[in-house]
């Protein structure tokens, strides 16, 4: 339906206006209209209500139809100019035209009037159409070239039929490097590769632009200089209205960094493919709703279900133990509701359930694919039994050893980082130095050292040393949290581990202070016990010095009232015998026997003590030899004697020649007188031998002794029988105890009342006398 | 000329000298015995020998010396008398009561002719004194000065304990 129309009128006589309105409602028409009949009204009416239409008189009193053709003309020259007028001439008629009237109708044949108005209006709306395409197709043509114009990242340029060159944008220009006049007019085979152009591709790629009005194709080309880029390029035909061929449309892009990508890409994923293929790792795509959509051979070998078997059920289903597969949908359903994945992006470690429904501890990594909508995960599964079984393994041996380590309280024993500072630290080493782990761990060492080992580089020239050979022990000063000191063991240990790498030192700490203050005291007491040695030297030298003194004054100054009193006795004797009576003269024998008792004694006595200061000799000696001496000093006894001799082999011992003579001497005396009363006497002497020492026996089968009192026998003066049964003062056997004594070796007797005696000696076979 | 033949005998202890002279005078030998009651004694006496009567003129033919005696010992008297040339020639027997061999030793080392030792038994007593007297007494001639020298252990009078 049309639009309400606006009719402006310039007319001076309204009766006419309305019989005009009345004509047009007539024909249908729908309007308003408005009556202007001076120049001014006509001029701001067509300013402020710009008509559709404009019906004018030719004649006004103060207006006239040509002035109001000639401003309508000039003013809106698309809207329609009716006359409408009671008269008018050829001439009038000719100059209507001519001032640009769309028609005229006299007021006579107003019947004329609709048609002309519908055919006047309809005759604007085209123009008016007309008019706006004209101006779309303009501005879109302008827009078209300066998007060419101005398009650097497209080659754009146009051919003509035969291929050749015809426009060139600075895209072109950029891309190719010619410039437009150096190309225009020459073949577009300019731009291909020698091989792209032997094989025709420039023909083929017109040819089909031309069969399919469009042809797309990638490519090598070339550029001005040689160089070869990958391009896309777009091919179209351009025909003109009446279907003749006019040219080409050629549209190139340089694609070389999106081939180099694509290709990249297409490397990377068979490259993926591959790792996924040989992984050693069970990989899976997992689509969101959980169900397998990708099972590599890993996945195969580790779960035990095919590709087939596995791909399109719920990973869930195949892999989770019933036992968490609640807690596994659960966490899904958490993730599908909240995008929060309690699994997403952080391995976990979980027990997995393999095809025959065993069960392992699995590695499980969940990755969401970032670019797919819905999502996608990949899932990384690892089997762990065995480092689990090694880690658990690890773990018990660090754990005994750990706890070994911290229980051992008497050693001090800690770890040090390759720069020397604690790492560890054991109870104890927390009772040796004094510091809790919590006080030590971090700092260096060298904290235990006195400031003047710190001050010589002293734990440095450990770590240094101990680094040189693997190990380092030493002994010195170390200071306690306290301030106080302890004299240490230490051994350090480099530790690397199994790279070779070196993680730092183990270090061995024993508190050593009371064996080091031992040692000292030994020291000590070893010198002291020399200065001893001599200050006792000195004492006993002077004490034998008193000795000497003794036993000469003993000698001399007791021996002289004796014999005076002998000499006098005798005098006595001698000059009053015969005024005497017989029991006097018994009392002056008893004096004089009982002064040469005392003077036997006296001798004896001093006798024994120069045997204890007399220097020994050391020399090989034959006891046969020896024996046979004593018996030859002991002949005068044996006279008149009945006695059986019985002689054993006798040993080669070392010893004092004069010192044993004087022991084989008193034995064989002492066995000689003690069997005085048998006949025939039987006299044994042997040795035996155990390896060590020579036992030498005398044996006799004389008086005997009581057992009980046979270790009183060696005493000095220690008699067991009555002197006038048997004549001696009891000093052989002590001075053959001194003797063996001073030999190193032991003596000792086995007898019997009546039973004979066996008296021993030993000598050892390596004396150091 | 002859020297009247006497003995100078050195010891401090009275009960001593009278027994020893009591022993060499024993069997009427009528020797002249001079008492020197300390070693100092017994050198005064030597080194007065030919110009004192006290001293029997000329020197003695033996002397009897004590060991142990007050002021100057016996040692020291046999040392002056070996180390003098006039009387080193005079034989000189110790007449003591130690048994102790470095006694004995020393003796000899200085040039002691003999060495006996004093026996408790008055009977052997006399004995060996006799013995002494009778021995160097009846030798006429002094040993040459080179004698004793070699001889550096003359046979020791002691009587068997």
């Amino acid at each position: 339906m049309r639009k309400e129309i606006r009719i402006l009128y310039v007319e001076d006589v309204p009766a006419d206006v309305v019989i005009v309105n009345h004509e047009l409602r007539k024909a249908g028409l729908a309007f308003r209209s408005r009556r202007v009949d001076t120049k001014d009204a006509f001029l701001s009416e067509l300013r402020d209500n710009p008509p559709d239409l404009i019906l004018s008189d030719h004649g006004l009193p103060c207006f006239d139809g040509f002035t109001a053709l000639a401003i309508a003309r000039d003013k809106c020259p698309e809207v329609p100019f009716i006359f409408v007028t009671s008269s008018l001439g050829e001439e009038t008629t000719i100059a209507t035209f001519e001032g640009g009237a769309t028609d005229y109708v006299l007021k006579k044949d107003l019947a004329k009037l609709a048609p002309a108005v519908v055919r006047a209006l309809r005759e604007a709306e085209e123009r008016a159409t007309l008019k706006q395409k004209e101006q779309a197709l303009r501005e879109s043509e302008e827009r078209f070239r300066m998007l060419v114009e101005g398009v650097k990242d497209y080659a754009i340029f146009m051919l003509d039929p035969r291929g050749r060159v015809t426009s060139w944008n600075p895209g072109a220009q950029w891309l190719h490097g010619h410039r437009a006049e150096e190309v225009r007019g020459r073949h577009y085979s300019l731009f291909y590769t020698p091989t792209d152009i032997e094989a025709g591709r420039p023909e083929i790629g017109l040819k089909r632009a031309v069969s399919e009005g469009r042809f797309e194709e990638e490519g090598l080309r070339v550029g001005k200089g040689g160089n070869e880029f990958w391009a896309n390029v777009i091919i179209t035909c351009l025909r003109d209205p009446g279907g003749k061929l006019r040219g080409f449309a050629v549209v190139t892009r340089d694609i070389t960094d999106r081939v180099r990508a694509r290709r990249a890409l297409e490397k990377s994923e068979a490259l993926k493919g591959i790792i996924l293929e040989t992984a050693l790792d069970a990989i899976l795509s997992v689509s969101h709703d959980g169900l397998v959509q990708e099972w590599n051979p890993a996945a195969e070998r580790i779960f035990g279900y095919r590709r087939d078997e596995a791909v399109g059920r719920p990973m869930d289903e195949l892999i989770v133990p019933p036992s968490l597969r609640e807690a596994y949908q659960d966490g899904v359903a958490n993730y599908l509701m909240t995008g929060v994945g309690s699994l997403l992006g952080r391995p976990i470690e979980l027990t997995l359930r393999r095809a025959d429904g065993s069960e392992f501890r699995a590695d499980f990594a969940v990755t969401r694919i970032p670019t797919e909508e819905p999502p996608r995960c990949t899932v990384l599964i690892r089997d762990i039994t065995e480092r689990k079984q090694a880690e658990a393994a690890l773990r018990e041996s660090e754990e005994r050893f750990r706890l070994l380590i911290e229980c051992v309280k008497d050693y001090a024993i800690y770890m040090l980082d390759p720069e020397g500072h604690v790492t560890s630290w054991n109870a104890g080493a927390e009772r040796i130095e004094g510091f809790s782990a919590d006080e030590i761990i971090g700092e260096h060492y060298s904290r235990f050292f006195a400031p003047e080992d710190v001050a010589q580089h002293k734990p440095e020239l450990e770590l240094k040393t101990a680094l040189e050979q693997g190990r380092f022990e030493t002994e010195g000063w170390r200071v306690r949290k306290d301030g106080s000191r302890f004299w240490a063991s230490v051994l350090i240990t480099t530790v690397h581990d199994e790279t070779g790498r070196l993680c730092g030192f183990s270090k061995v700490a024993r508190d050593v202070t009371e064996r080091k203050q031992a040692e000292e005291e030994i020291r000590l007491l070893n010198t002291n016990l020399e200065q001893r040695v001599r200050e006792r030297t000195a004492e006993l030298e002077a004490a034998n010095q008193e000795l000497d003194a003794f036993s000469y004054s003993v000698s001399h100054d007791l021996r002289a009232p004796l014999r005076h009193i002998a000499a006098y006795v005798d005098i006595l004797q001698a000059e009053t015998a015969k005024d005497l009576s017989e029991g006097s003269r018994q009392y002056l024998q008893t004096i004089a026997d009982s002064a040469l008792h005392l003077g036997h004694l006296i001798d004896a006595l001093l006798a024994f003590s120069r045997m204890g200061r007399t220097e020994m000799r050391q020399q090989t000696i034959s006891l046969s030899a020896v024996v046979d001496e004593a018996r030859r000093e002991l002949r005068r006894e044996v006279e008149n004697r009945n006695i059986n001799w019985k002689i054993g082999r006798l040993p080669r011992v070392q010893g004092d020649p004069l010192m044993l003579r004087q022991v084989m001497v008193n034995l064989l005396s002492n066995a000689l007188k003690y069997t005085r009363a048998r006949d025939p006497a039987a006299i044994e002497i042997g040795a035996t031998d155990d390896g060590q020492e020579s036992i030498v026996f005398v044996r006799d089968n004389g008086v005997g002794f009581d057992p009980k009192y046979a270790d009183k026998l060696f005493g000095v003066f220690q008699r067991l029988h009555r002197p006038n049964d048997f004549e001696g003062i009891g000093i052989g056997l002590a001075n053959i105890r001194r003797i063996i004594s001073r030999h190193g070796g032991r003596t000792w007797a086995e007898g019997a009342v009546d039973g004979g005696a066996t008296f021993f000696f030993s000598l050892p076979k390596q004396f150091k006398g | 000329m002859i020297q009247p033949k006497w003995i100078l005998l050195a010891e401090d202890n009275p009960i001593d000298a009278e027994l020893a002279l009591r022993a060499l005078n024993a069997s009427g030998a009528g020797v002249k015995v001079v008492l020197a009651n300390d070693g100092s004694e017994a050198l005064d006496c030597l080194n007065r020998c030919g110009t004192d009567e006290t001293c029997g003129g000329g020197h003695p033919t033996m002397v009897l010396l004590d060991l142990k005696m007050p002021k100057v010992d016996g040692l020291e008297v046999l040392r002056q008398i070996k180390g003098d040339p006039r009387l080193r020639q005079i034989p000189v027997v110790m007449f003591t009561s130690s048994r102790e061999e470095a006694d004995l030793a020393r003796c000899y080392d200085l040039g002691a002719n003999a060495y006996v030792v004093k026996p408790v038994a008055f009977a052997e007593y006399r004995a060996v004194l006799q013995e002494v007297r009778t021995f160097w007494m009846g030798i006429n001639e002094l040993p040459a000065e080179d004698r004793f020298k070699r001889q550096s252990m003359p046979p020791q009078l002691v009587p068997a304990a």
